[in-house]
């Protein structure tokens, strides 16, 4: 991430990685952008991007808002990189705080979708191996479990109690302090 | 994470709803919304990893037997780190600080750590022992405490030094409220200068040891015991386990490292109880017989005698002389004499015990609320309590505990920890709970591909 916006910037911002979805709708991406994705990194290295790369697990929609994660991140990286060098230090702490507020900020408006979406981004962001997506998604699920019921957990995404009713005095039994 | 490869759902659950996905992603466009069973387990397992306390964990278990199995499996464990779960600690207030009749009634106070947030910590309260302000902690393991009757008769053991053997004893699982009673028989009279709980019988193998109302064992160190009868004065281990087999009985052969040896002192106000370290107890011994500190193998009932450096050791009593633990599971010394805390570890990879960090407790604690001018200048401060981050301290003119942060040696009087008068015993939750591990068990039927 960070070495797209060294020297070679702008070789990096002038390569163009076509992506497609599993639709067949292509986006033309920069490498900055792309190589956010280590699995895309990775085909980048082998050399094997020529004609766009297929991403069959990716639906146009879905692709759409992880290539908006992307270009923003990109960005932050880039930024990060080249304001190190010609900011003073209290100065590049002070655009390096505004830009993480920033960030936060995107990242927060970003989360703020359906849970089919949510586990749609989850599973892109773990096919195309998006650290940083991967965690916020992730995180957005575990928040959403924290104070809940078994039985709130279950109604909030659709699981089926498979537990018999002895098993589940059990747990509730050997666990009581976990459950008010 | 092995990245570009795709990855296939193991151990999922199949009597989820739409879950036959063989071609999952295709019908994105059209199919059903997709859930958190289209979600693969190793993924689910990061969404379990940022779960904020140990309540969420439990309550996400028992959603369902995936997430059950997925949360008590052995590679959600070895990933969640801090394992078992430290639940938090019993405080005492010891008689020796707070002779009080509210004291005397007191029982041991249990306080959260920060993982228990938003549990109620009353529901660990020992409210529900029979008779329950007559009990003093004496040990505690995994989930189990091990307590004994208070004696009207005598002053406390753990600081005199030695008492005799209780003659009940309590087993109890605060968790699940059950309690065991113990009586020990009459033959075991003697003077007892340590009562533990070992880790329990038939740990099993996936590395938590699991130690529970069903396997406890008793470990009871006495001193003088019958010395016609074992040929020496020196300590003797007796075990106590449950079961069918169980009951007590003496260990001679734990003994066996003393024999024709005196280095261990004939009476036991030359013994002091300096502290539990990994799977040991620390007892310092010495003044004529040199600096020495005996060692009880707690798993094994082995007993060793470990020589010390004669000034770490020198005019050892309860209250000042401590062992902890130090990094990488080594063995450090708190020494308290003169109002000087010292801490003393030994040098990576050799013998040599150096000054770690050392304190003046009448210079640090000036200025802090509720001090007065007169601490100190009578009497030196003492030891209450020592743990691996801290020891809790106080003068002798009043009980008034502070502690002291071994890393910056900084004191501190205003946290929760400094409002008990005694000894702090850790209170550790098992993870997963049994039953969640038997759940999870029967529900993996087919595959268990890892």
């Amino acid at each position: 991430m960070a070495s797209a916006g060294s020297g070679d910037e702008k070789a990096a911002a002038a390569a163009m990685i076509t992506l497609i979805s599993s639709d067949n709708e292509k986006f033309e991406v920069t490498e900055a952008t792309a190589t956010l994705s280590q699995t895309i990194r990775h085909m980048i290295e082998d050399g094997c991007t020529d004609g766009g790369v297929p991403l069959p697990n990716v639906t146009s929609k879905i692709l759409a808002r992880v290539i908006e994660y992307c270009k923003k991140h990109a960005t932050a990286a880039a930024g990060e990189e080249g304001s190190s060098s010609s900011f003073s230090d209290a100065a590049f702490l002070e655009v390096d705080r505004a830009f993480l507020e920033e960030l936060e900020e995107f990242d927060d408006a970003f989360l703020e979708v359906d849970r089919a979406t949510l586990f749609d981004l989850i599973l892109a962001a773990n096919y195309l191996d998006i650290k940083g997506l991967l965690n916020l998604t992730c995180q957005k699920v575990a928040d959403s479990v924290k104070g809940k019921t078994p039985e709130q957990i279950r109604e909030m995404y659709n699981i089926v109690n498979d537990l018999t009713p002895e098993e589940e005095a059990e747990i509730r039994r050997e666990t009581q302090w976990a459950f008010e | 994470m092995a990245p570009g490869r795709r990855r296939h759902r193991r151990g999922g659950d199949e009597r989820a709803p739409k879950t036959k996905t063989s071609s999952r992603r295709k019908e994105a466009t059209a199919g059903p919304a997709t859930s958190v069973h289209d979600i693969p387990d190793h993924v689910l397992e990061l969404i379990f990893l940022r779960l904020d306390s140990c309540a969420s964990v439990v309550r996400a278990a028992s959603a369902c037997r995936r997430w059950c199995h997925l949360l008590a499996g052995a590679a959600f464990a070895s990933r969640f780190g801090s394992l078992p779960l430290l639940a938090g600690h019993y405080h005492t207030v010891h008689n020796f600080f707070d002779r009080s009749l509210a004291a005397s009634r007191a029982t041991p106070v249990f306080v959260p750590s920060p993982g228990m947030a938003g549990v109620d910590p009353r529901h660990f309260s020992l409210d529900f022992l029979p008779d329950s302000t007559s009990w003093e902690l004496a040990d505690s393991r995994g989930g189990l405490l091990l307590l004994f009757k208070k004696s009207t008769a005598q002053a406390s053991w753990s600081w005199t030094g030695y008492r005799y053997l209780p003659d009940q004893l309590v087993v109890c699982e605060p968790s699940t409220r059950r309690h065991q009673g113990i009586l020990s028989p009459p033959y075991l009279k003697g003077k007892c200068i340590g009562l533990f709980l070992p880790h329990g019988d038939g740990d099993d193998g996936s590395g938590g040891r699991r130690i529970g109302m069903s396997n406890f064992r008793i470990l009871a160190v006495l001193h003088e015991f019958k010395p016609w009868v074992y040929g020496h004065i020196g300590p003797v281990a007796c075990a106590f386990s449950s079961g069918c087999d169980g009951g007590w009985r003496v260990l001679p052969e734990s003994a066996a490292a003393f024999d024709g040896d005196a280095t261990v002192p004939d009476r036991v106000e030359q013994i002091s109880f300096a502290g539990r370290v990994g799977g040991s107890a620390y007892w310092a011994i010495g003044q004529e017989h040199g600096a020495s500190m005996l060692v009880l193998d707690v798993a094994t009932a082995a007993f060793s005698v470990v020589t010390f450096p004669e000034h770490l050791v020198r005019s050892h009593d309860r209250h000042n002389f401590r062992v902890i633990s130090g990094e990488d599971g080594g063995l450090r010394v708190v020494r308290l004499l003169d109002n000087e805390l010292k801490v003393f570890g030994r040098r990576h990879g050799s013998d040599e015990w150096v000054l770690q960090n050392h304190v003046r407790l009448p210079e640090a604690t000036r200025g802090l609320p509720g001090h007065e001018d007169r601490f100190f200048r009578q009497n030196a401060a003492i030891i209450v309590a020592a743990e691996e981050t801290h020891v809790v301290v106080t003068p002798q003119e009043k009980t008034w505990p502070f502690s002291v942060d071994l890393e910056t040696m900084e004191v501190e009087r205003a946290l929760e920890r400094n409002k008990y008068a005694g000894t702090v015993f850790p209170y550790e939750l098992p993870w997963p709970p049994a039953v969640l591990m038997t759940c999870a068990e029967r529900g993996r039927s087919r595959r268990t591909r890892r």
